[in-house]
């Protein structure tokens, strides 16, 4: 009951039945009763004149140490020592009871040990830190760059994405290789004209290995994104800029690792592909894979993932969201192709082709009209799709980090 | 040491931090109090150079985060314990941070060890508890042994041997000479660890004392009696600057004086006290008291509108 809901009548009220009960209470023999006072003290009480005796020993046979306190002449009090532990509820052994001088005994224990000396420490109980000298070295990009690398081969989704990646090249690859095998044993069955089958004579091995190339693509778009968004969805990005104030060092660690983890995934898948694809058309085609030039594709085709896959990775930085920075690349990747085919301006055409699914494209196609224009940059062309993929890449990473620089760090709240 | 000077803070019209010049000395565990949306955690991430100022600057030992070569040497930062990569066990976590400063894998382990995680190292931080989660953070923070520790709500969700070993833990390192930073909404906590205090309230600073001082400035002396003589000691002792609450028939609370002068006073009179308790001060109170005006979320008094019988 707090004096909030006790009004003044209560307060009169209860201090009236206070009163009688005083009046009515029976105590023991010995308690001083003084009669009830009639003047207002001042508040500079003079010091007590009743002096307590008191004198504190140690228990000799449990070595604890106890205050005992006696009482005035004539009171009553209980009949032997009371030993309090903490933790435990005093208990009276009324078998001891001697009879001797009435006292109160508050025992205090003195440690001497220290607590719980002899249990065994729990399993997850935290500790103190005890003094250590801890090498410490300045943050350096090489560092940073190995730090990214841990952070990418122990995100869970690396490795999925990587593994489809895989799968859908080879599988790819495998499958072309079978297709055609086919063609070439039945060509009438599979209703296929014989100048098709001249197309197929000269089909390179690498060139079944890249069919799977816009599946890969897709893939590997989505670790570009999910690999920097995210430390935005955990927040971690608050602990990784914590520890990397430099933005720009952290984020062009992180695209290098990116860059290299796909590169050589790319690498390895299209080859692989290569090889199994060429185990079905051995002996109808073109055996290009151990040629420089079937290298030459593979490493272009590698080279063409690992620019989209910065496009996206860009494209995350900006926007900050795994699910917009995914739908935005995939808008670009296949929406935006259509829709320059369907409208029927020539403008919307050429911009087709400027797009970074197109573009990449003469990365890997060494055809005979794109190898008349290698290193042409202004017709198609390996140059020309270098730098055009290469600035679909480049300008959007850019602009990622002058708004990583402006902005707050983010993450979520 | 952290030094901010007319740091502020600005989202739209919104002011979180308004001109905050504050010193956080080492050698001390500081206490940042405020209510929620007092630009706490906001003042935290400038520090950390998470969040770009307005205006004005924070330096950690004499620098701008954004200089310092070596941060995690410098400061242990925790903002968010949730803030983990879900599908990351805590040591690859912890590994991560310390290959960017060259920290050994003996140093990782030792923190692992040191926040008690060793038997959920391995685990995906995604099915950590939120205690668990804290001692990750607070592993992160160790893990360059840093001059200066900033920490927000380290005890939330801990169980309470984690609570008091976070206390023991910023004590030592403060004895140590470290700087303690740190924010709680749990005020007796508060009272048991800090020495210092910065209080903000609606991003302004609304105090920076000592934890003693503090207290004290808003709190009154009394104390409580029990006793037999409850009525004629409310009545003997009745007159201006003193209030008197009776709380039971044999219990009184007394306002204006202290349990030294009550318990003079029941000597002289020859009462028989059974009880004589000082009202403490406690932080809570004295934070309420100063916050009151400046609470940006005020609870409403629940009585309006709950607990009517039916």
């Amino acid at each position: 009951m707090s004096s909030a809901q006790f009004g003044y009548e209560q307060y009169l009220q209860a201090q009236a039945a206070l009163r009688q009960q005083a009046m009515t209470t029976q105590y023991p023999p010995g308690y001083p009763q003084q009669p009830y006072p009639t003047v207002p003290p001042s508040l500079d009480f003079p010091p007590p004149t009743v002096s307590f005796p008191y004198h504190d020993s140690d228990d000799e046979t449990t070595g604890k140490h106890l205050i005992t306190t006696g009482l005035p002449p004539g009171m009553v009090a209980p009949p032997q020592a009371m030993e309090h532990t903490p933790g435990h509820i005093p208990v009276v052994d009324p078998v001891s009871d001697t009879g001797s001088a009435p006292a109160v005994v508050a025992a205090t224990q003195v440690d001497t040990t220290p607590p719980n000396s002899a249990a065994a420490p729990q399993p997850t109980a935290p500790r103190t830190p005890r003094k250590s000298t801890v090498e410490v070295r300045n943050v350096a990009f090489f560092r940073v760059l190995r730090a990214e690398s841990i952070k990418l081969r122990t995100l869970t989704s690396t490795w999925w994405l990587l593994a489809i990646a895989v799968i859908l090249t080879i599988g790819m690859g495998a499958l072309m290789g079978w297709t055609i095998k086919m063609a070439f044993e039945n060509p009438e069955s599979m209703g296929i004209s014989p100048d098709m089958v001249d197309l197929f004579r000269n089909m390179e091995a690498t060139t079944l290995a890249t069919t799977g190339m816009q599946f890969m693509q897709l893939v590997v778009t989505i670790l570009g994104v999910l690999y920097i968004t995210n430390e935005y969805s955990s927040g971690s990005i608050r602990a990784t800029l914590s520890a990397v104030p430099t933005r720009l060092v952290m984020v062009i660690a992180k695209a290098v690792n990116l860059g290299i983890a796909v590169f050589l995934t790319s690498m390895a898948s299209l080859y692989a592909a290569a090889m199994v694809g060429w185990a079905f058309i051995s002996g109808y085609g073109v055996d290009d894979r151990f040629t420089l030039s079937g290298l030459r594709a593979i490493a272009g085709a590698s080279l063409a993932n690992t620019l989209i896959t910065l496009l996206a990775f860009a494209v995350g930085l900006l926007l900050r969201s795994t699910a917009g920075g995914i739908g935005t690349v995939l808008g670009v990747l296949l929406v935006l192709p259509i829709i320059t085919q369907i409208l029927p301006w020539d403008w919307a055409t050429t911009t087709g082709e400027y797009l970074p699914g197109a573009s990449s494209i003469w990365l890997y196609n060494f055809g005979d009209a794109a190898a008349a224009n290698m290193w042409d940059w202004n017709q198609w062309g390996f140059l020309k799709g270098l730098w055009v993929t290469g600035a679909w890449a480049l300008l959007p990473f850019i602009g990622g980090l002058a708004a990583l620089k402006a902005r707050d760090a983010g993450g979520s709240e | 040491m952290i030094q901010t000077k007319s740091l502020t803070k600005r989202y739209g019209k919104t002011l979180a931090v308004d001109s905050l010049t504050i010193t956080v000395e080492p050698g001390k565990v500081t206490g940042f109090l405020g209510p929620n949306g007092a630009g706490k955690s906001t003042t935290m991430r400038m520090i950390l150079g998470l969040d770009h100022p307005t205006s004005g600057s924070a330096k950690v030992n004499g620098h701008l985060y954004q200089h310092l070569k070596r941060p995690l040497h410098e400061v242990g930062a925790l903002l968010d314990a949730r803030a983990l990569s879900p599908g990351r066990t805590a040591r690859n976590h912890l590994l991560a941070l310390a290959a960017t400063h060259g920290i050994s894998k003996t140093r990782v382990e030792e923190v692992i060890e040191l926040t008690g995680l060793r038997s959920v190292a391995t685990r995906k931080a995604g099915s950590y508890s939120l205690g668990m989660a804290q001692r990750l953070g607070i592993a992160v923070a160790l893990l360059g042994d840093p001059k200066t520790l900033i920490l927000d709500e380290p005890v939330n969700g801990l169980d309470p041997e984690g609570v008091r070993w976070v206390r023991d833990l910023v004590r030592h390192l403060a004895g140590l000479g470290k700087t303690v930073f740190l924010s709680s909404h749990l005020m007796s906590e508060m009272e048991q660890t800090a020495d210092h205090l910065i209080v903000l309230a609606r991003g302004k600073l609304l105090a920076d004392v000592d934890m003693a001082e503090f207290i004290s400035q808003s709190s009154e002396i009394g104390a409580r009696v029990r006793t037999p003589y409850a009525t004629q000691m409310a009545d003997w002792l009745a007159q201006p600057g003193v209030r008197i609450d009776p709380l039971g028939p044999d219990l009184i609370e007394v306002h204006g004086l202290d349990a030294a002068q009550l318990g003079d006073a029941a000597a002289t009179q020859g009462w028989a006290l059974h009880e004589l308790i000082p009202l403490t001060a406690s932080l809570e109170q004295a934070y309420l008291d100063l916050t009151n005006d400046a609470t940006e979320y005020r609870s409403e008094s629940f009585e309006a509108h709950v607990g009517q019988e039916a």
